[in-house]
């Protein structure tokens, strides 16, 4: 008997499409899309791990890790609240990001509940739970991750450095995001996106988008319009609503 | 360049290729068994994955058994013929004509009754074999128009009884009915009608019904024919009854599949919503469809809307399709089956490759259809001016050029001509015939009936 990974009813062998849901047996299971070509080493500069429930520590070797009770990368087969094929875990753009792949009891970041199949920028010791295990992450070697070491990041108006990740930084009220701002009701739960991005040459860009904020995002006190990406310069002022930062770059020391 | 030909030049000029070939392939499920082809294809091949919604589902079916001279089955056939007072004259005359005609095209093995009724029934001609036809036609000769009421249920339940008395294990079993008035006597009730055609096509007979001249009961007639899966003519003069017979005997003995019934057994989280047009039921879990009979070398088409929950990404087998019938040639009873999947995927940009402009057509047919029973309704109850239906009209020929079916577009044709005459009760029931075709879904194959000629030569 083959068991079909979408509605777990038992097939003979010989059945090409699922006896009751019609899924055709040959093809992969759901989140389980083709390996990609490229190694994890060429889209994160730093070594990820997971802290596995009575395992311990498993590094990431692919650039989309599945985690799910039956299929994937890692299996969490003693969790019976785990979903057959749960969440992912996927390296972009200079970031590890998770995504929950439609789980039954959903995927929560640092307890708070993901939405399905949208990416959430991960940072060293988040926790992500999924059922009743907790697995957390944890980045070894990753650059300079000191406060005034070289790198691109958000000042505060009391001073305060918020280091900017490579790929997508969330800004919003909701501690989902990146960077939480809680200190004010006008900023929205999700509100802006800041992408650092990094060139073929190792420059470092920074963009903007405003998600449709109610009360807008600025540039040097220019709202920008929304869904629209736009570059930010070092020494530019942010606002989201009615949070100022500004922008710093920090240069590497030359030996 | 006449109306149809200038709107099939211009088809050609915005046809475009939506349609992806690979895409075709992949997902039209094409079976042939017995000479009978199924083919089954969603609207859209692909569907937006964890979202629920609705499609269409097309099975057509072809018969590819090429029209040849002989024939295999023999025909048992009934000739109801109404011989109340309206009938008198000139409209009776014709009918025996025809049915002098009908008795040519019969053979030896061929079984024929004919039924003249008015308030009661009189069998005229009970024939197990055809062998004298000399005589059926001098029996016909003698009937006579009495007058009285007309019982049009008490003459199809005779004609019914008769047809079983001479139906045989492969015998083609037919009705014909004729009339030119409403039922006054007897049982009146549409749906008692409506349950006796049912039991005929449940014996695997047919009524085919014959409206003569303007004061006939059309949604009656089309309901007896559509529930018993025979066919539905208007006949607006006498003259062309000889055309009908001779059109509807020809269809009968070209019949390749017979007692058709398609079942369609959705998969899990996928519903069948509606059947369009055909006689349906449920039973364990499938739907069951009842085709009319198929003739060699045309099309018959089944069109339901489909409702599906949210899928996760991947390729879905949605509904297993099995048709059962009756082999004419070989007078074995065969099956054919087959399925119809689609592609649940996460990205909504490629969704426009997999329309299928076939169903696309069956949709526009079927849009046509609903739409002209409103306009029907609109010319009998003044609702809609002339102008207005015949503005109408020739927006549905339109329509009906591109999706290929010229027949009822010519129809139209002559409906819209009867406007401009004022000739609204002759109007509406062509249309209700037209109406009719499109709902049963049978086409012939070459998207062309055979020119009947103008029945002047049958003299």
């Amino acid at each position: 008997m083959i068991t079909c990974p979408v509605c777990n009813a038992g097939n003979n062998e010989a059945e090409e499409w699922c006896v009751s849901c019609g899924w055709l047996m040959s093809q992969r299971a759901p989140g389980m899309e083709e390996e990609s070509d490229t190694a994890i080493e060429d889209l994160i500069d730093f070594r990820a791990f997971l802290i596995l429930p009575e395992r311990g520590q498993v590094a990431l070797r692919k650039a989309r890790t599945v985690v799910g009770r039956e299929f994937g990368d890692i299996l969490l087969a003693d969790d019976l609240n785990v979903s057959r094929i749960h969440f992912a875990l996927v390296a972009d753009g200079g970031g590890l990001y998770v995504e929950d792949l439609r789980s039954s009891n959903g995927t929560l970041l640092n307890g708070i509940k993901i939405p399905p199949g949208k990416r959430y920028l991960l940072a060293s010791s988040d926790i992500i739970s999924a059922g009743d295990s907790q697995i957390k992450i944890e980045f070894k070697g990753e650059k300079d991750t000191e406060e005034d070491s070289a790198g691109i990041f958000l000042i505060d108006d009391e001073g305060r450095k918020i280091r900017l990740r490579p790929g997508e930084n969330t800004v919003g009220r909701l501690p989902l995001n990146s960077i939480t701002i809680d200190s004010s009701p006008y900023v929205a739960r999700e509100h802006a996106v800041l992408s650092l991005e990094k060139t073929p040459s190792n420059l470092m860009f920074l963009y903007l988008t405003d998600l449709g904020s109610s009360n807008s995002t600025y540039v040097n006190h220019k709202p920008v319009p929304a869904h629209t990406r736009i570059r930010i310069n070092p020494s530019d002022e942010v606002t989201f609503a009615d949070v100022t930062y500004k922008v710093l770059e920090i240069m590497p020391e030359e030996d | 360049m006449n109306p149809i030909e200038e709107i099939k030049s211009q088809e050609t000029k915005e046809t475009s290729p939506l349609w992806d070939e690979d895409v075709r392939k992949e997902y039209t499920y094409t079976r042939d068994v017995h000479s009978l082809e199924m083919t089954a294809a969603l609207f859209n091949s692909f569907i937006l994955h964890q979202s629920a919604g609705e499609t269409f589902l097309l099975i057509e079916f072809l018969s590819k058994e090429k029209p040849k001279s002989g024939r295999e089955s023999p025909l048992n056939l009934v000739l109801l013929l109404d011989r109340s007072h309206s009938m008198f004259g000139g409209p009776f005359t014709e009918v025996i004509k025809a049915a002098k005609i009908v008795i040519d095209q019969l053979t030896g093995r061929d079984s024929l009754t004919v039924i003249a009724f008015d308030h009661e029934q009189k069998v005229v001609v009970s024939s197990k074999r055809v062998l004298n036809k000399e005589e059926a036609k001098r029996r016909l000769g003698e009937v006579e128009v009495l007058g009285g009421s007309t019982d049009l249920h008490g003459a199809i339940k005779a004609g019914f009884r008769e047809l079983r008395e001479f139906s045989g294990d492969n015998t083609i079993d037919k009705i014909i009915l004729l009339t030119d008035g409403r039922p006054t006597h007897g049982v009146t009730e549409d749906l008692s009608f409506f349950s006796l055609s049912e039991s005929v096509r449940d014996r695997g007979g047919s009524v085919s019904a014959v409206g003569v001249g303007l004061d006939y009961n059309e949604d009656l007639l089309s309901s007896v024919a559509r529930l018993s899966g025979g066919g539905f003519y208007h006949s607006p003069r006498p003259r062309e009854i000889k055309k009908i017979f001779k059109k509807e005997i020809a269809h009968f003995l070209n019949v390749s599949h017979r007692g058709m019934e398609v079942y369609i057994t959705p998969k899990k989280w996928v519903k069948i919503k509606d059947i369009f047009g055909l006689p349906h039921r449920f039973e364990n879990g499938k739907h069951v469809v009842q085709l009319p009979d198929l003739e060699k070398f045309t099309e018959q088409t089944v069109l339901c809307t489909i409702q599906y929950e949210a899928h996760p990404s991947g390729i879905y087998r949605l509904a297993d399709i099995q048709a059962k019938y009756l082999h004419s040639s070989t007078g074995v009873d065969g099956e054919i089956y087959g399925y119809v999947a689609s592609r649940f995927v996460d990205d909504p940009t490629i969704i426009r490759k997999g329309k299928n402009p076939r169903v696309d057509k069956a949709l526009l047919r079927r849009n046509v259809k609903s739409d002209l029973i409103s306009t029907i309704r609109g010319i009998r109850t003044r609702v809609i001016s002339r102008e207005e239906a015949q503005h109408q009209l020739r927006d549905y020929q339109r329509t009906l050029i591109l999706s290929g079916d010229t027949k009822e577009a010519k129809e139209l044709g002559e409906a819209i001509q009867q406007l401009s005459a004022g000739e609204d009760e002759s109007a509406s029931k062509t249309l209700a015939q037209s109406s009719f075709n499109l709902e049963r879904g049978r086409r012939s194959a070459s998207n062309d009936e055979p020119d009947e000629g103008d029945g002047s030569d049958d003299e």
